[in-house]
Order: structure tokens, then C-alpha cells, then sequence
């Protein structure tokens, strides 16, 4: 209490200058949220990795030399007899691949399907390279658009291994149109214009057309969240605003708050833009993150405020408001801090960017929350025109308000029960810890998606009909130009390839060997004996050549480099699951190290699943890190606060059981932890330790006027009590919005930080009092002259 | 015939140049269409291909053509890069564009000689960005496949150039060709396009050829250099021609299959 008339005087320096705050506040928000409109949105699934991460080199190198990008993938399905191979659906195949080649974020030559590639095909005295939709044929001799051209294609797909699965499925049922986007950033018009293509298309009975891919789930989650956020974030609001309205039964209790918000908010996204710093996907929830966290300083600030004017309706406002800011600096000011701690800890315990800026943002806006709350607040408190008590805080009246009584009610329960209170929380740990190592981590970008939406059911359309929509790339690189010309070498990816291929969920592999089979086989009378890799180096080179001669200049470039010296091995995966791809990759690069690497020729794994793998693999190893850290941090903060041990671990201890409660919701109902859901813990740290600090602070308080009996401690509860449950309603309410969100991560995260401010919530005002009651550490007492040797056990009179 | 071109074509060149401003697009085409390019002739093409990395291949050919009548008939054997020494190229080219060309392959490594499929006259050809056709008509225009139009000039390089666009007078045309228009810029001292733009079937801007270089050799006007960029996959290609001989004759018996497989 000794700092208090010290800050009162700097409190009254600030509200006689109330004008200059007001003002002052005015520039430095809109000084933070000038650059705003600059913000750049990044949904992009490699946003997530350390751009300096291998994986992610690998494959922007591959992307470079193979000019392979993340492509949209469209697929036109139909389980009926002759599958796609009808004249309706190879029709629809050539029309929905010529509109994908007009459009402007597509390039043209690297639209895969049907209707672009060529068969290579052997005749008795040579060979013939022609399209299968060509209109001038020499192979195929049903005129296109006839049946008997359907029934060839299917036949000639039958005789080339390396389309099967890949350009159409290995039943009939499905093929492919593959579109490359040019420019990453344009995923979005591009999906839309792929749609909009498809709804216009006449398609044949029984046939489905799906959108997949990549570049269309990029595209689809921007709009997606977006649409999504932007109905949540405005009603989080409400709702607070609404527990604002029924906390205070008061206008200025309801709109003060809300500046105090909108300043937080609008600073903290125009610094991030002023930065340079993307929004990503899960900055969304940062967004209702900050709402909660700067509407709780508001709450307990306008709550002692209240409760000055009922204990004493004749004070002047500015006086009530001095000593209001001067009982609640304290702490709001240790609630921030260690907020700021939790953050801070998160940012520095990630790898990944979006993660970072969260918790960097996350302390920025608490800071910002801290400042307005104690600064703002207060001059726009003076400044509003009425004194009037609202009804809840009435004198008389306040006995009956139902969240004083239900806070009373609770205190008088545990207080009367502390043994039990106590017990009953050992139970719950218990059970918690069980539930927590039942935790799996795991990670599937499409479960983004609710099942009903058209890319979550394109997705498991074309896995299930083809060879998988994921990709696992492996790089080869020989030692000199034309070093693929090598019979040994290509044996080796050949052997490379049918590893992989036993591997779970690998559908199918393609790459050079398989033109250089097929071309030799080819060139051979089609004779399927000659299905192999030829054992002479010049004749690969020269059936290299042949195919060269006989397409595109670029048609190869998917697969070869243009000096021959570098292949990409390209294995496709039906299954996008973290849990799956940790069977397949370090296997995989087990092999290579092991088996396939030698002096002349070197692979190595990449590919969007190989990135993947890495990514995840980094929240498996670094999500208790990155809990651990920010415990730690929030409980040394709290000690430092504090400035005592005992205090620390108390105000540690609801943070505690709500990361276990959480992680035990997790394991009980099997919800993964992936990459939202591994920084549940850290932002639930940073809500949580508010409870606590606010509930411990006036248990001090209390314990220094009065002592820690039972009969002193329910004094906890009418004021800082009812602030508490109206922080925790607020709190848990604007997180609870989330839980109506279309997109599941979305969802889990309000639900599980619900979970988290509950537990928080409830420890602090049960097991927190309970706990102090029957130890009543000396760190809450009034410090004495004289120590008695059994201080602990004392009870003051 | 080709007597009569030849006749044609000097006394065209003789005529004096402010006609050229009067000139519809087909008399244009038909002036280019008249350049004699003898009988018969030997060269080497060394053809550079660069990829989008700006990654540079370098082939060499040694090739022959000569006219059988109205057939035109070329060969074209491969000495580098080393391992494909020996691969040869044969070519019959009939008169009739509705007779497909006949060509065949010779692989040594395979000690075959193999019958490919004809190309369409718009696929590219051996790997470079030219298409057949534009390898195979040697600067001239098949005046039947499009309607010209003359476009008034333009100053490149400070020559003044005629500029004629061309568009496929049919679907099957604009198909076989891949091409919706074309346009040219045609120098009028030698009555070559030294700048063509190709436009793809969407429309898109798909490549631009440069004529690099132009000689006189053993008095025939002769393409010694030429280039083509593909604006959508950033490759390019250029072909030089070397050591361009008209006066030694090449033997009719040298287009022939056995010949083929013998090489060099």
C-alpha cells in the first residue's frame, strides 16, 4: 500500500491533464493505425515454415528448375461402366481444359490433362507421339469425339503405366485436369475462376466435377476465414459489449471499453502492417484474442470505480476515479505483465512466422490495452457528463445483484470447505493428467474444412478415385550434365521408385524412367519386353532426344532438367495426415542416406508432404518447450511481482490446471494438436494468469487488513469476486463466438480457451482461497516485526 | 517452274520502291513467296536452346534438302552433343498440304531406322520453338492457309518494314497451326519478315522470331541467323546456319532411308 499515494499523485497529475491524455491518445492511435490499410493477407500453407527451413529451400528449388508450382487440380469423376472413358466426359475434359488455358493466372503450357498429353505408342517400323484428343490422328482411328476414340484412349492408358493413377485413375472412373497458377498470390481468383468455369460446364450424367489441390485450398481458405472473421470478430464485440450492458447496467460502462478495445485493436494491426508482418491464417484469432484480453483491464477498473461511488455516492468523479486507477493499477499492471510474459514466450519458443507474430502482436496489444486502460479510461471516465450509480452497485440494492450473491455463495461453499475443495481438485488433476498423455499430435490442412464444404469433399473424391492429390518430391541430382543418361544411375531411381511406392498411402510414382521405359518399349515395335531402362547410355540419350524431337520443347521439363542432370522423383500420396507422413518421409530419407546416395548421384526428399512433415515435426518437438517456456515466464513474473516464491506458484497454480484441462479435452475427446490447436496453451497461460493474479492480489490485500481466515476471505468475493466472473463471462463469451465459426480450427480454438479461462476462473475463486486458507502463507500477511518460529500456522487475532 | 519464279521474282525486285506503299497484303506474301532458294543446298545448323533459367544446350546438325519436283525432301544427321552423334533426320514434304509428310528417325544406339509420326505443321520443331512450318518454308508464307492484310509500316532499326497480319482462313487452319493471327514485318530490300509475332488460339502473345541474319550466298538471299523467344515458357531458341553451300550438288540418293542409317 506504501506505493499508492505515490501513484496517486502521478494519477492526478495525468487526469489534470485529462484533456492532453485524451488528445494525445487520439494521435498515438491513429499514429499506430495509419498504416492498416497496407496490412497483406498470407494464407499460404509455407507461410507457416522458417523460411530458412531446408525443407522449404528444396522445394523453391525444385519449383524453380522443374517450374512446378501448387497447382489446382480438377477432377471429373463418374462411377458408372465406361467411367470417363465416354464421349461426354472426354468432351467435358477438352472444353474445361481449353477455358482453364485461357485463364490469365494459368499458364497455358503447363495445364495437364487429357486433352494436352500424348501417347507414345510403337508400331511394327517406328513409333507414333500423338494426343489422345488430337483431331488428326495416325494410332488412334476413331474420329474424336466417337465412342470408338473412347474405347481407344482407354486401351492405350492401359498400355502406359505412367498415366495411370496419375492422369486418370486406376479404375477408369476419374481423371485429372492439373492447372498451375502463375503467381501464387492470385490463388483465389484463379479457384473462383476455376469454379465459375466448372458451374458453367455441361456435365454428363453421373459425372461429378471436383476442385482440389494445393492452390485451391490456399485459394478457398482466404475467402473462407475471411468471411468467417469477419462476421466473428464484430459479434465478439457484441457479446462483450452485451456482458459489459449486464455487468454494469450502465451506457458509459458499455462504450468506454469498447474505445479502450478499438485502440487496442486498431494499434496492433497498424503496427503489424507498419512492420511489413503478413496477416495469416491465425492472426484471426488474435483479433478476438485482443478484445478479451483489453476489455478485462476495463472491467476490473470500472468495477472499483463503481464501488467507490456506492461506498461513498457523495464523491467527487474525479476523485472516484483516482482512487479507482490508483486501487487497480497494480493489478492491471501485474496482469499485463505477465500476459506480455506468456507472449513473449511463445514468440520466442516458435519456429514458425505466424506464430511468432502472434505472440510478438499478442504482447504488443496488451501493452497497448495496459496504457490506454490507465490512461484513457480514466480521462474519458472524468470527462463523461453523468455520475450516476448504476442499479447493480446501489447501495442497498447491490446485496441483491445475482452475481454478487452467486460469488458469495461460492466463497461461503469453499471457505466452509476447504479440505474438500482441495481434494476435489486433486481428483480432477488426476484424471487431467490421464487425459492429457492420451494427446496425439497430428495435423491435416483439408480438416481446415468442414466435411460438407466442396474442396473438403473434392479432396477425398480424388484421393479415393486416384493415385492421391499430395505430392512427395525427390530431387536427384547426378554429378555433370547428361549424367542421367546413366543406365546404373536410372536403376537406382527405378529401385527408388518401387520403394516408396511400398510405403503406406503412396498411390503411385512417376518420373524420367518411366518416359525412358516407355519410349524404349516404344521404339521397340511396342513390345512390352522392352518395358525397361536400356542398358546403353547413348541409346537413353538418344531416346531422351527422340521425345524431345517428337514434343514440346518443354514437355520434359516437369521431370528433367534441361541439361540432364537433375530428375524429380514425384510420388503421389493419398493422405494428408501428419500421422501418416511421419511413416513416410524420414523412411524415405532413410533409404536415400542409406541405400540410394553414392558419389555419383545424390537425392534428397522434398515436396509439399516433405514440408509438411517438417512443419509439424517442429510443433511435436517444441509445443511442451513452448508451454513450459511461457509457464515459467508468467510464474517467475508473477514471483517477481509478487516478490515472493509462495505467491508465484499460487497464481501459477489455476494456470496450471487449465493447460492440463485443456490438453485432457484434447486427449479425451481427439482433438489433435496440430498448428492452431499447439498454441492454445500459451495464449490460455496469458488469459488465465489474470484470474489469478487478481484473485491473489486482493487475497493479499485481504490477509494484511484482516488475516486468512475463512470469515476474512469471503470478502473476496462481492467485489474483486464479481469483477472476476464478469472478466471470466466476457472472456470465455467472446472465445465461445468462435465455437459458432465455420471453420473447425476456429471452433476449437474459442472452445478450448473457454475451457481454459473456466478452469482458470474457477481455480482462482475455489481452489486458490482454499489453498490459503488452510496454509495461509506468510507471504500474504502483513509483514511482521517479528517472525514467531510457527508463523505458518498463526492465526492472527 | 522454278525457272519462272526466278524470272518473276527479279523482275519484282526490280521494281521501284515507292510502289511498296500501294501493295495489298497478298501481293506482299506473293513478293516473299517469289525468293529463289536453289535446288538444292547444304548447311549446318547449330541450334542453341535456352531454358527458362537461362540455362543454354547447344546441338549441331549437318543437313541437306533438295527439291524432287514439287517434293521437297531433307536430311539432317546429328554430330553434337556426342551422344546422340549419328541420329539422323529424314524428311519427305509433299507439294499437296493435304498429304502428310513422311519422316523417319535413325537412333545408332538402336541400329533402327524408324517411321515417326508426321507433326503437326505447328508443333515444334526438334525440341527448338520454331514450328515445322516455319523451319520448312524458310522465311516464305503458305499464302492458301490465311487472309493477309497490309498494315502500313513501321521503322525498326531504322529500316522501314511493311507490316501484313495474317489470319487462319479456317478452324482446321488456325488448329493445324496453333496460331489465331500472325503478324509480320517484312523488310522490303529482301522481302523477308525481320520480326513475327505468333499468336496462340486464346489470343495470347506465344512467341516472337527475330531474322538475325541475312547474306547473299552464291547469289541466293540467305537466312543466316535466326532466333525465337516463347513468351509463355520463357525458352528460346536460335539456329545458326553455317557453311551454306548451293553450288555442290547434293545426290538424289542421299534421301533414302539406307542412307539414313549409314550417317555421315
Amino acid at each position: 500500500m506504501e506505493s499508492i499515494p505515490k501513484k496517486q499523485g502521478v494519477v492526478d497529475r495525468m487526469l489534470s491533464l485529462r484533456w492532453l491524455v485524451i488528445i494525445a491518445a487520439t494521435l498515438i492511435i491513429g499514429a499506430t493505425a495509419f498504416s492498416l490499410p497496407t496490412l497483406t493477407k498470407d494464407t499460404s500453407a509455407d507461410a507457416f515454415i522458417d523460411p530458412e527451413s531446408p525443407a522449404l529451400i528444396y522445394k523453391e528449388r525444385v519449383e524453380k528448375v522443374f517450374g512446378l508450382t501448387d497447382p489446382i487440380v480438377v477432377a471429373v469423376i463418374n462411377k458408372g461402366g465406361n467411367g470417363v472413358f465416354d464421349t461426354d466426359n472426354l468432351a467435358l475434359v477438352e472444353s474445361l481444359t481449353s477455358k482453364i488455358e485461357e485463364l490469365k493466372q494459368v499458364d497455358p503450357d503447363r495445364v495437364v490433362s487429357l486433352a494436352t498429353e500424348n501417347n507414345i505408342v510403337g508400331t511394327p517400323d517406328g513409333l507414333i507421339v500423338e494426343g489422345f484428343l488430337d483431331k488428326k490422328t495416325e494410332h488412334f482411328k476413331g474420329a474424336r469425339g466417337s465412342t470408338e476414340r473412347a474405347s481407344e484412349i482407354r486401351e492405350a492408358i492401359s498400355e502406359f503405366p505412367l498415366y495411370q493413377g496419375s492422369l486418370v485413375g486406376r479404375e477408369g472412373t476419374a481423371t485429372l485436369i492439373i492447372a498451375e497458377i502463375l503467381d501464387e498470390d492470385d490463388a483465389q481468383a484463379t479457384y473462383d475462376a476455376v469454379v465459375d468455369i466448372a458451374s458453367q460446364a455441361v456435365v454428363p450424367e453421373g459425372t461429378e466435377i471436383h476442385i482440389a489441390g494445393e492452390g485451391a485450398v490456399a485459394g478457398y481458405l482466404s475467402t473462407y476465414i475471411d468471411k468467417d472473421a469477419s462476421r466473428l470478430n464484430p459479434l465478439a464485440g457484441v457479446i462483450i459489449t452485451i456482458v459489459l450492458l449486464l455487468a454494469f447496467l450502465s451506457l458509459r460502462a458499455a462504450i468506454l471499453p469498447n474505445v479502450v478495445v478499438a485502440a487496442t485493436v486498431l494499434g496492433s494491426f497498424g503496427l503489424m502492417a507498419a512492420s511489413g508482418t503478413s496477416f495469416y491464417v491465425i492472426t484471426n484469432g488474435l483479433v478476438v484474442n485482443l478484445i478479451g484480453i483489453s476489455v478485462a483491464d476495463s472491467i476490473h477498473i470500472l468495477s472499483a470505480y463503481y464501488s467507490i461511488l456506492r461506498d461513498d455516492p457523495d464523491i467527487d468523479k474525479k476523485a472516484a476515479v483516482k482512487l479507482a486507477v490508483s486501487k487497480m493499477w497494480r493489478p492491471v499492471t501485474l496482469t499485463s505483465l505477465t500476459t506480455i510474459a506468456g507472449f513473449l514466450a511463445l514468440s520466442a519458443s516458435s519456429t514458425m512466422p505466424p506464430i511468432q507474430a502472434f505472440g510478438l502482436f499478442g504482447a504488443l496489444g496488451v501493452a497497448l490495452a495496459w496504457m490506454y486502460s490507465l490512461t484513457l479510461l480514466p480521462a474519458l471516465l472524468t470527462i463523461w457528463p453523468t455520475k450516476r450509480i448504476p442499479l447493480p452497485f446501489k447501495s442497498g440494492l447491490t446485496r441483491a445483484s445475482f452475481s454478487e450473491r452467486l460469488m458469495t455463495s461460492i466463497g461461503r461453499t469453499v471457505l466452509g470447505a476447504p479440505k474438500v475443495v482441495v481434494g476435489l481438485s486433486v481428483v480432477i488433476l488426476t484424471v487431467a493428467v490421464f487425459g492429457a498423455m492420451q494427446v496425439v499430435v497430428d495435423e491435416d490442412r483439408i480438416e481446415n474444412f468442414r466435411p460438407t464444404e466442396p474442396v473438403y469433399m473434392a479432396d477425398k473424391a480424388i484421393n479415393s478415385t486416384t493415385d492421391g492429390i499430395y505430392n512427395l518430391d525427390i530431387l536427384v541430382e547426378t554429378q555433370s550434365a547428361g549424367g542421367l543418361y546413366d543406365p546404373e544411375t536410372l536403376q537406382r531411381i527405378e529401385a527408388l521408385q518401387d520403394y516408396i511406392e511400398t510405403l503406406p498411402s503412396v498411390g503411385g510414382t512417376t518420373s524420367i524412367v518411366d518416359y525412358v521405359k516407355q519410349l524404349h518399349r516404344s521404339v521397340n515395335d511396342g513390345d512390352a519386353a522392352f518395358y525397361t531402362i536400356p542398358d546403353n547410355a547413348d541409346l537413353i540419350a538418344q531416346l531422351f532426344f527422340l521425345y524431345g524431337a517428337s514434343a514440346d520443347p518443354t514437355d520434359f521439363e516437369e521431370e528433367i532438367d534441361s541439361d540432364h542432370r537433375q530428375a524429380l522423383v514425384r510420388a503421389q500420396i493419398k493422405e494428408g495426415r501428419y500421422t501418416n507422413n511421419k511413416l513416410l518421409v524420414p523412411a524415405l530419407e532413410k533409404y536415400v542416406k542409406d541405400v540410394f546416395n553414392n558419389e555419383t548421384v545424390k537425392a534428397t526428399v522434398t515436396g509439399r508432404v516433405t514440408v509438411s512433415y517438417y512443419w509439424i515435426q517442429g510443433i511435436d518437438q517444441s509445443t511442451l518447450f513452448s508451454i513450459l517456456l511461457s509457464f515459467v515466464a508468467v510464474t517467475l513474473t508473477a514471483m517477481l511481482v509478487f516478490r515472493s516464491a509462495i505467491s508465484g506458484l499460487l497464481a501459477a497454480l489455476p494456470v496450471g490446471l487449465a493447460i492440463l484441462l485443456v490438453y485432457a479435452v484434447m486427449g479425451f475427446t481427439g482433438i489433435p494438436l496440430g498448428v492452431s490447436t499447439s498454441m492454445f496453451a500459451a495464449i490460455a497461460i496469458g488469459l488465465s494468469i489474470d484470474f489469478a493474479i487478481h484473485a491473489l492480489d486482493r487475497l493479499r490485500e485481504i490477509g494484511r487488513t484482516k488475516g486468512l481466515d475463512a470469515d476474512a476471505l469471503i470478502d473476496l468475493y462481492p467485489e474483486t469476486g464479481r469483477a472476476l466472473f464478469f472478466n471470466f463471462v466476457a472472456v470465455a463469451g467472446g472465445f465461445g463466438v468462435l465455437m459458432t465459426s465455420e471453420v473447425p480450427p476456429l471452433v476449437k480454438f474459442g472452445g478450448l480457451v473457454a475451457v481454459a479461462v473456466s478452469v482458470a476462473f474457477l481455480a482462482s475463486v475455489t481452489l486458490l482461497p482454499a489453498l490459503v486458507t488452510l496454509f495461509k502463507p506468510r507471504a500474504l500477511l502483513a509483514p511482521k516485526p517479528k517472525e514467531k518460529p510457527n508463523a505458518f500456522n498463526h492465526k492472527p487475532t | 517452274m522454278r525457272l519462272i519464279i526466278s524470272l518473276l521474282s527479279m523482275t519484282c525486285l526490280a521494281l521501284p520502291a515507292i510502289a511498296q506503299d500501294t501493295l495489298t497484303g497478298d501481293e506482299i506474301v506473293a513478293q516473299m513467296n517469289a525468293r529463289d532458294d536453289g535446288n538444292y543446298v547444304t548447311r549446318g545448323f547449330s541450334i542453341e536452346l535456352t531454358d527458362r533459367s537461362g540455362k543454354t544446350r547447344t546441338e549441331k546438325t549437318i543437313a541437306y534438302r533438295r527439291y524432287f519436283g514439287d517434293e521437297k525432301r531433307t536430311i539432317i544427321f546429328y554430330t553434337e552433343p556426342t551422344r546422340v552423334r549419328g541420329t539422323g533426320f529424314l524428311t519427305y514434304d509433299y507439294a499437296d498440304p493435304a498429304i502428310d509428310d513422311d519422316q523417319w528417325l535413325y537412333l545408332p544406339a538402336l541400329r533402327k531406322v524408324r517411321r515417326i509420326s508426321a507433326s503437326d505443321r505447328g508443333d515444334y520443331f526438334l525440341g527448338t520453338d520454331f514450328t515445322y512450318e516455319e523451319i520448312k518454308k524458310e522465311q516464305k508464307i503458305e499464302s492458301e492457309d490465311y487472309r493477309f492484310e497490309a498494315k502500313g509500316a513501321e521503322i525498326i532499326d531504322g529500316r522501314e518494314l511493311l507490316i501484313v497480319e495474317g489470319t487462319p482462313l479456317s478452324d482446321d487452319i488456325s488448329d493445324e497451326l496453333g496460331l489465331s493471327h500472325v503478324v509480320w514485318r517484312i523488310d522490303p530490300e529482301i522481302w523477308m519478315s525481320r520480326k513475327t509475332d505468333y499468336y496462340d488460339q486464346n489470343g495470347n502473345h506465344a512467341r516472337t522470331a527475330i531474322l538475325e541474319g541475312v547474306e547473299t550466298i552464291d547469289g541466293y538471299l540467305t537466312t543466316t541467323q535466326i532466333f525465337v523467344e516463347n513468351h509463355k515458357t520463357g525458352h528460346s531458341s536460335r539456329i545458326t546456319f553455317l557453311n551454306t553451300d548451293y553450288t555442290t550438288e547434293v545426290p538424289e540418293s542421299l534421301f533414302s532411308q539406307p542412307r539414313l542409317r549409314r550417317g555421315l
